[in-house]
């Protein structure tokens, strides 16, 4: 008796375990017919996975979800970092259309999606309330997986987006740069192999000299220069030796070249946190959108935050061909 | 005895209290829930460190999909650039803490935005704004050597975001020292860079106009009070308290150019503001 008894309650305890990773994921808006129903399951399925591989300690199980290879690949790339944890049970989102330069829908996303972060050791650095977004492709496939940048970032790009009439292609590139940040927390070398051009040019400040006069401390930076590679060998250096890398970027602008559409420069503050070092500086990138679907950056330039403003580089400091 | 008793009670008493917390967070989580699944609202959320903070943003992203909503309807798509007026009152917010953030989700009743009466121009009702950035009042003419030989102090922008009508009564708008239109003496380009700095909202956007235009090697420099190589050389924008753009200031020793409202002003009557310095590439 004691034995079905124990079993019983085994079997409600267990039941009762599922049932909290449980998560339900539905469209408000955006979307109508069987590609959001095709979406909300992929999104249901692959949430609930996320809190059951937490609750478990086990891997993710993608079996039954419509999921990209690269998204699942990005996925387990975090996973091995940092496991997390959707925070509600019952997420209703508005759907975000994804558009190409000529205005056809070439995917979609689904954004504040929260989760907490629930760190394997104490080597991780960064907030433990995070929000992702997914995005999909026009079949209702998921196709990739990001920790998402500021909400506030998000809404100022958006509102200049709207005003400029550029709105589209400004989703696309905050996109592409939430991949950018999201490769280097998930050491993902290969996506940095396929970004940046093979002739791009990086530059990398340094304060070498500050003077205090008395107007004002004054610093004098030596810039060095890199090639793809170069940049390249020295990150798999840095990604070998360290168990966690955090990066944040903060303060996004995006210009667009007048005279080639397709170019776009965005300046960004980037902070570095690894357990034994951190720094916060100013990073540069030339992104060119010729191709809008593989975009490539042509220029990625870090400067110490000490610099003037008037110092910062800009699309006018760089000659593109 | 009693110790262990009153410590049962105390744990009873905070058990009750935790699981009341957590059934109310639910029920709130419930609502924002069944609000979003009604096609009868239009709504955003966001969650950040503060409450202010998430009400900031919220508000914004309400204020996109007000737009997109107005765009969407074609009997009002010729006016693009409206906002419900009012939409403050007509609003309603819902918050909760999301572990140590705090969530605000704000949604609007879509029957309160469709009659076109109900419409006014962004511009008279823009909301609360952020103070993003850390700035540095505007010197006065007569402290123009002070503004190039100090440092500068730079002013945290620590202070919550006010309401309008508690800035117009705090610290009224200062009027122009004449009131007769002038002529627009710039080259047809800097009016146009001039007039598209003016619709910045905030100090952000304004910054990233001027990047924009520097980067088309129409701005030639830029920054804070304290590192302008020539007060009377300059153009200057000045901010309210809020972190909103009031206007731009032509180049002048004593007599400049107010370029929102095209008539004279001076410097000295937007002392003690925050505000940035430009000038344009020859």
């Amino acid at each position: 008796m004691k034995k079905i008894l124990l079993a019983f309650v085994m079997v409600l305890v267990v039941g009762a375990m599922q049932a909290q990773d449980e998560v339900l994921f539905e469209f408000s808006d955006g979307i109508e017919g069987a590609v959001k129903q095709t979406m909300e399951q992929n999104t249901s399925r692959l949430l609930t996975a996320i809190n059951r591989a937490q609750s478990t300690g086990k891997d993710i199980n993608y079996s039954g979800i419509g999921i990209d290879d690269l998204a699942s690949q990005s996925i387990g790339m975090m996973w091995n970092n940092v496991r997390f944890r959707v925070v509600d049970d019952d997420i209703v989102e508005h759907c975000l259309r994804i558009r190409a330069s000529n205005g056809r829908v070439i995917g979609y996303q689904a954004r504040n999606i929260a989760v907490v972060m629930k760190p394997i050791d104490d080597s991780y650095i960064g907030d433990l309330n995070q929000e992702i977004c997914i995005n999909y492709d026009p079949s209702g496939r998921i196709s990739d997986f990001n920790i998402t940048m500021g909400l506030q970032q998000y809404v100022r790009l958006m509102k200049e987006g709207e005003r400029l009439n550029d709105a589209d292609r400004r989703m696309q590139i905050l996109h592409w740069v939430e991949q950018f940040r999201n490769a280097y927390v998930q050491k993902d070398i290969n996506f940095m192999e396929d970004v940046f051009s093979d002739d791009a040019l990086i530059v990398t400040g340094k304060v070498v000299k500050r003077q205090h006069t008395d107007m004002r401390p004054i610093a004098k930076v030596e810039y060095t220069t890199q090639g793809k590679q170069q940049y390249l060998n020295g990150l798999r250096r840095v990604f070998r030796n360290n168990a966690y890398i955090n990066v944040k970027f903060d303060d996004i602008q995006i210009v667009r070249h007048g005279a080639k559409p397709n170019y776009y420069g965005v300046t960004l503050k980037q902070g570095w946190f690894t357990k034994n070092y951190s720094d916060e500086g100013i990073v540069f990138i030339v992104w060119d959108f010729t191709d809008e679907f593989s975009p490539k950056i042509m220029v990625r330039t870090w400067q110490p935050t000490v610099v003037e403003d008037d110092d910062v580089f800009t699309l006018s400091n760089f000659k593109l061909q | 005895m009693r110790t262990k008793s009153i410590k049962k009670v105390l744990l009873l008493g905070l058990s009750l209290l935790l699981a009341t917390v957590a059934v109310a967070q639910q029920t709130t989580s419930k609502e924002i829930n069944k609000i979003k699944r009604s096609t009868s609202y239009l709504y955003a959320e966001a969650t950040m460190e503060t409450e202010q903070d998430a009400y900031d943003v919220a508000y914004e992203l309400l204020v996109q999909q007000i737009d997109e909503y107005i765009a969407s309807k074609r009997k009002l798509s010729k006016a693009p650039n409206v906002l419900v007026k009012d939409l403050k009152s007509k609003s309603d917010s819902l918050t909760m803490m999301r572990g140590e953030m705090h969530r605000v989700f704000i949604y609007v009743k879509k029957s309160d935005i469709e009659g076109v009466d109900n419409f006014v121009n962004l511009a008279l009702d823009d909301g609360p704004q952020v103070v993003e950035d850390a700035v540095v009042e505007v010197p006065a003419e007569d402290d123009k050597e002070a503004a190039e030989t100090s440092s500068g102090e730079v002013k945290e922008a620590a202070e919550p975001p006010v309401a309008k009508e508690e800035v117009a009564a705090e610290a009224p708008m200062p009027t122009p020292v004449a009131a007769e239109k002038v002529q627009n003496p710039l080259p047809t380009w800097q009016q146009e860079a001039v007039g598209q700095l003016l619709e910045s909202t905030d100090m952000a956007s304004f910054r990233a106009k001027l990047n924009r235009l520097k980067a088309e090697y129409k701005v030639k420099r830029f920054g804070t009070p304290d590192k302008c190589p020539s007060v009377a050389n300059s153009f200057w924008a000045i901010f309210d308290t809020g972190g909103r753009l009031v206007t731009i200031l032509g180049p002048g020793e004593n007599i400049r150019i107010d370029y929102r409202v095209m008539q004279h002003s001076s410097l000295d009557v937007y002392k003690g503001r925050t505000a940035l310095w430009f000038t344009f590439a020859k």
